[in-house]
C-alpha cells in the first residue's frame, strides 16, 4: 500500500502553489479581515436606506418640483417652494399653535405628570393599578381618543354638559370644539390626558434611581420634604427632564391625527386649532374647504422639510441646553 | 454634645422578623461607641433607629436624657456620615458641606467661614468647587466627615463609612476619623462589621449577633474577656481556636483533657474564674488564642506538662510571624454566624498558631506547640456563656 501510494509532493506543493497562482485570493482576505464586519451591518444599512433616506431623497427632488400630486406632468422650479414655504402666513399660524401645545403639554407633564410620579413613587396601596389606569391612555390609539372625546364632548349625546349642568356648573358648558375660545384649550387638554402617561412613566423612572440615602441625608441635614424634593431630589431627574422636554417637542409638532379627528383637517373653527400637520396634509391633499387647485403635494413635501429641518435645530438645540446642565450636576 | 441612651430598643419587620432584640447601651458624652456584627445583626438597624430613619417598634431612644422617638431626624441634633456618603452629586463640595447651614439660614458670611474651618481640618481646601463626581473615594469620605462635622451636632452617626475605600485609605481615613472624633469631642456611634476598625478607634465596642447585643466593653476587654463563644470568634484574626475539652483532677493539680493531649491547668487560672472548679469532671469548651501558642522549639524552659504534640500542615509566613496550622483530634466546637473578613482559617479542626519570626517549622514537620495555659479561654459547653 505504501509503496503504491502517490508521491507526497503534491500535498506539500500545493499551498505554495496556490499562493502563487491566485494572489487576488490575498488581497480578498485581507480585504474581508478589515472591512468584513461591515457585512453585518449592511442589512440595517439597507433597511434604513430603503425606508428613511431613499424616500426623504425622493421628497427633497419632488419638492423641488411643482408636481400638484395628479398626474405625471412637472417641472423643476428650483427653491421655489421653499421660498414660498417661508413667507406662506398659514405655515406660521399653525407653528404658533403648536408652539401654544408644547408650551402648555411642557407645563402640564412637567407639573402635574411630576407629582403624580412622586405620589406614586411613595408606593400607595393599589400602586400597580393607578399606574395602570394613569398610563393607559397612552396605549389607546390617538383616533380612537379622538373619537371617544369628540363623543363626550358633543352639545347634543356627549356627557360632559350635562354633567356641568347636574352639578349645577352650567354656566361651564359649551360647544367645547366648535367654540373659538374653547378649541383650542380643549384640543390640549384630550392631548394631556391623552400623553400625561408618559410624564409620569419617565418621571417615575427617574425618581425611582434616586438613592434613598440622599433623602435620608438631607432630612438630617435640616431640609423638611419640600426642600429635600426641590433641592436634592429634582436635580437628580434632570436626565427625565430632558427626555420629556424633548419628547413633548417632537411629539407636539407631529401631533396630527387627534386634531383631525377632533376638529378636522381645516383646524375648525376658523382655524384656531389648526396645526403644522393638519396644514401640511390639507396642502397634499386637500381638506373639506379646499379647492382641488390649491392641491400641490411638491409644496406641501417643502412645508414638511422645512417643519423637518426647524424640529431638528430646536430639538438638537434643546437636548444641548439641557444635556449641559445634566452634565454640570 | 450629648449622651445617648437606648432603652430595650426593638425593630420588628412584618413576617415577625426581629432586626433588633431589645436592645439597651449607655453612651457617654463624648465617647466613641463602635457597634460591630456580622451582616444581617442588626447594627444598621439599630443605627437608623437612633437617627430617626427607621421606625421603632419598642423601645426609646434618648439624646441628651431626652426621649426622640417621636422627633423627626432634623430635629435630634444628629449627623449622620452613610455607607455611600451620600454627598449631594449636583452640588459642589463647599455646597455640599454648607448644605445643613443653607438650611438653616445661617448667614453666608458665617457660612463662608465655617466651611473653610472645616476644608482646613479635613484638608479639602482646594476641593471646594470640585463636584462630588470629580473626587476620589478617600476625598469624598472627608467631605462626607466635613457635612457632619460642620453642623457641630450632638452626636456622630457613621454607617460603615469606610467599607467602600480600599484597604490602604482604610487604614489611613480609620485613623484621620479617629483623630477627628477626639479632636471634636462628640458622641459618636459608629457601625462596622469589621472588627479591625471596631478594636482600633472605639473607646468601647458593642457587638451585636442576630439583632442581640452579646458583649459591651472596651477593645482589650472584649478580646481578652470575651463573653461567649461568638464573642470569642468573631474577636480576634486569626480567629481563637475553640475545641470541645474536659477538666479533670482538682484546683491545685488541674488538667485539661484535649483530644489526645493532657495540658496542666495552673492553679492561678481558676483564681481567676470562681465557677470554673465547679466544671472539673464536665465537659467544657476551651479557646486558644493564636498568639498564645508558640513553637516550643522558641521556648525551651516551657514547662513540658504544658505543650502539645502537632503535625504541621501549613505554615503562612507574614515576615513579622508564622500562621502555624495543625489539626488536634479534639472535638471543633462550632459558632454560627461567623463574619470575620480577615478570616483565615482554611480548614475545619484545624488550629492555627501564630509562631514567633525566628521559628522555623515547616509543612509535614511534627512539632511540640507551648500552649500559654494561663492564658486559655473557658466556656460553658452547653451555653458557649464565659466561665
Amino acid at each position: 500500500m505504501t509503496q503504491n501510494s502517490p508521491p507526497r509532493t503534491t500535498s506539500v506543493l500545493a499551498p505554495q502553489l496556490g499562493r502563487k497562482e491566485r494572489p487576488e485570493r490575498r488581497a480578498t482576505s485581507e480585504i474581508m479581515r478589515k472591512y468584513g464586519h461591515l457585512l453585518f451591518v449592511l442589512p440595517g444599512l439597507v433597511f434604513f436606506v430603503a425606508v428613511m433616506v431613499g424616500p426623504t431623497l425622493f421628497a427633497l427632488v419632488i419638492s423641488l418640483t411643482n408636481w400638484t400630486g395628479r398626474g405625471i406632468s412637472f417641472e423643476f422650479i428650483g427653491l421655489q417652494n421653499f421660498q414660498d414655504a417661508l413667507s406662506y402666513w398659514p405655515l406660521y399660524r399653525a407653528a404658533i399653535n403648536n408652539v401654544i401645545l408644547f408650551v402648555a403639554m411642557l407645563i402640564f407633564q412637567h407639573t402635574v405628570g411630576l407629582f403624580i410620579a412622586v405620589q406614586l413613587n411613595e408606593k400607595p396601596r393599589f400602586m400597580e393599578f393607578y399606574r395602570a389606569v394613569l398610563f393607559m391612555p397612552v396605549i389607546i390609539s390617538l383616533v380612537s381618543t379622538g373619537f371617544i372625546w369628540t363623543l363626550m364632548l358633543s352639545s347634543n349625546i356627549g356627557f360632559i354638559n350635562p354633567v356641568l349642568r347636574d352639578l349645577g356648573l352650567g354656566f361651564l358648558a359649551k360647544n367645547w370644539l366648535s367654540d373659538p375660545a374653547t378649541a383650542l384649550p380643549t384640543v390640549i387638554a384630550v392631548t394631556a390626558w391623552n400623553s400625561v402617561g408618559w410624564a409620569i412613566v419617565i418621571y417615575l423612572s427617574g425618581l425611582q434611581n434616586v438613592p434613598e440615602e440622599l433623602k435620608q441625608a438631607a432630612h438630617i441635614d435640616g431640609a423638611n420634604g419640600w426642600q429635600t424634593f426641590w433641592r436634592v431630589v429634582f436635580p437628580q431627574l434632570s436626565p427625565s427632564f430632558t427626555a420629556l422636554t424633548v419628547l413633548t417637542f417632537i411629539g407636539t409638532f407631529k401631533t396630527f391625527d387627534l386634531v383631525y379627528v377632533l376638529t378636522g383637517p381645516l383646524g375648525s373653527p376658523n382655524y384656531r386649532t389648526d396645526v403644522v400637520g393638519t396644514l401640511i396634509y390639507r396642502t397634499a391633499f386637500g381638506g373639506s374647504g379646499n379647492y382641488t387647485d390649491d392641491i400641490s403635494m411638491s409644496f406641501a413635501i417643502a412645508l414638511a422639510l422645512v417643519v423637518f429641518a426647524f424640529m431638528t435645530l430646536i430639538a438638537w438645540a434643546l437636548i444641548k441646553i439641557l444635556r449641559r446642565r445634566e452634565i454640570q450636576s | 454634645m450629648a449622651n445617648v441612651t437606648l432603652k430595650n430598643l426593638t425593630k420588628t419587620y412584618p413576617g415577625q422578623v426581629t432586626a433588633v432584640d431589645n436592645l439597651s447601651l449607655e453612651i457617654a458624652d463624648g465617647e466613641f461607641l463602635v457597634l460591630v456584627g456580622p451582616s444581617g445583626c442588626g447594627k444598621s438597624t439599630a443605627l437608623k433607629m437612633i437617627a430617626g430613619l427607621e421606625p421603632i417598634t419598642a423601645g426609646e431612644v434618648l439624646i441628651a436624657d431626652e426621649v426622640v422617638n417621636e422627633y423627626a431626624s432634623r430635629d435630634r441634633d444628629i449627623a449622620m456620615v452613610f455607607q455611600s456618603y451620600a454627598l449631594y452629586p449636583h452640588m459642589s463640595v463647599f455646597d455640599n458641606i454648607a448644605f445643613s447651614l443653607q438650611i438653616a439660614k445661617v448667614p453666608k458670611a458665617e457660612i463662608t467661614r465655617r466651611v473653610g474651618e472645616v476644608a482646613r481640618i479635613l484638608q479639602l481646601e482646594d476641593y471646594l468647587r470640585r463636584k462630588p463626581g470629580n473626587l476620589s473615594g478617600g476625598q469624598r469620605q472627608r467631605v462626607a466627615m466635613g457635612r457632619a462635622i460642620i453642623r457641630q451636632p450632638s452626636v456622630f452617626l457613621m454607617d460603615e463609612p469606610l467599607s467602600n475605600l480600599d484597604a490602604k485609605l482604610r487604614v489611613q481615613m480609620r485613623s484621620e476619623i479617629a483623630q477627628i472624633q477626639r479632636r471634636v469631642k462628640v458622641t459618636t456611634i459608629y457601625v462596622t462589621h469589621d472588627q479591625v476598625e471596631a478594636m482600633t478607634m472605639g473607646d468601647r465596642v458593642a457587638l451585636m449577633k442576630d439583632g442581640v447585643l452579646q458583649q459591651v466593653d472596651t477593645p482589650d476587654n472584649i478580646y481578652n474577656r470575651p463573653a461567649n463563644t461568638f464573642v470569642a470568634s468573631f474577636i480576634g484574626s486569626p480567629s481563637m481556636n475553640l475545641y470541645r475539652a474536659r477538666l479533670e483532677g482538682e484546683v491545685a493539680s488541674c488538667t485539661l483533657v484535649l483530644g489526645g493531649n493532657r495540658l496542666a491547668i495552673p492553679a492561678s487560672v481558676f483564681a481567676d474564674r470562681a465557677e470554673l472548679a465547679a466544671k472539673i469532671g464536665a465537659d467544657i469548651i476551651v479557646g486558644l488564642r493564636p498568639e498564645d501558642l508558640e513553637d516550643a522549639a522558641l521556648l525551651p524552659t516551657h514547662p513540658a506538662d504544658q505543650r502539645l504534640a502537632a503535625h504541621v500542615i501549613l505554615n503562612e509566613s507574614l515576615g513579622s510571624d508564622h500562621m502555624v496550622h495543625f489539626p488536634i483530634d479534639a472535638p471543633l466546637a462550632k459558632v454560627s454566624d461567623q463574619d470575620s473578613l480577615d478570616e483565615i482559617v482554611v480548614a475545619e479542626g484545624v488550629c492555627i498558631g501564630r509562631f514567633g519570626a525566628r521559628s522555623l517549622v515547616k509543612a509535614g514537620q511534627s512539632i511540640e506547640v507551648a500552649v500559654a495555659c494561663d492564658r486559655l479561654h473557658f466556656f460553658d459547653a452547653a451555653t458557649g456563656l464565659a466561665i
